[in-house]
């Protein structure tokens, strides 16, 4: 007597990682608004497009809940990640190149900006009349300020990744920041409060 | 079967996409110095649950 036919095993459902679908939508998204910012009909950013490409991984992720893990898309999500914050800790608008800024007198202090590179303020010889504020910011690169000997001031500088020094008082690594108060600093009738900021770099403020 | 890494990969990476946007808009302003704790602690947390999740 001869068995019934065994009916045939399902074959393995075959589950394609989602990565290189994903990266392809990406690709073809960043190549879309490259070309319209090179036709000036948008305004191309990585501040924005690294986020949103990193907020479009995440939902497909989401959305993976019930498939196998996504290893190659999660490594996508993370490289996307740095990148992103990369960006941010090195705001990196403002330009590239080395710039340097010298004030004397009561000339009026404008607040700077630099991408990428060295920026170098000499406030060494400034003469104010009154409470003055400068905020400078760097993306990636060196940060120096020099004020007068005898002008009160007020400073917070900070770095997302790289070295302080304050009036020779220093601090390195990960989001280092240093606060100083010069005494009589409210009570002066000059006097100059910095806010001076790299993402990735160096800042120093000396007299 | 719902697979927790992924999921939790992916709220992180929604969360931390839309902070980095909102402040690539200029919506909010991130400070440097608390990004790169912030991931690391991220970081950590996902590593401590991938750990409990492999356990389990």
């Amino acid at each position: 007597m001869s068995e019934p036919p065994t009916p045939a095993a399902p074959e393995p459902r075959t589950e394609r990682s989602l990565a290189p679908i994903a990266l392809g939508a990406l690709l073809i998204v960043a190549g879309g608004a490259w070309l319209l910012e090179t036709l000036d009909l948008i305004d191309f950013s990585f501040e924005v497009l690294l986020p949103a490409a990193l907020v479009v991984v995440g939902v497909i992720l989401i959305a993976a809940a019930r498939r196998r893990r996504q290893g190659g898309l999660i490594a996508l999500g993370v490289v996307l990640t740095v990148l992103s914050a990369l960006v941010v800790a090195g705001d990196v608008g403002g330009g590239v190149g080395d710039r340097r800024v010298e004030v004397t007198g009561t000339e009026p202090i404008r607040d700077q900006e630099l991408g990428v590179g060295q920026l170098v303020l000499d406030l060494s010889d400034i003469e104010p009349t009154g409470a003055e504020e400068l905020v400078a910011e760097v993306g990636i690169g060196e940060l120096r300020v020099e004020v007068p000997p005898d002008l009160p001031v007020r400073v917070h500088a900070e770095s997302g990744i790289g070295q302080v020094d304050v009036f020779g008082e220093q601090e390195g690594g990960f989001g280092s920041e240093i606060d100083h108060v010069d005494e009589g600093f409210d009570a002066a009738t000059a006097s100059l409060d910095l806010e001076l900021s790299v993402g990735i770099g160096e800042v120093t403020i000396s007299r | 079967m719902i697979d927790r890494i992924n999921v939790g990969a992916g709220v992180f990476f929604v969360l931390a996409g839309l902070l980095f946007l909102l402040d690539g808009l200029e919506v909010i302003a991130v400070s440097a110095t608390w990004v790169w704790p912030l991931l690391l602690i991220a970081l950590g947390v996902a590593l401590v649950l991938a750990g409990r999740g492999r356990r389990s």
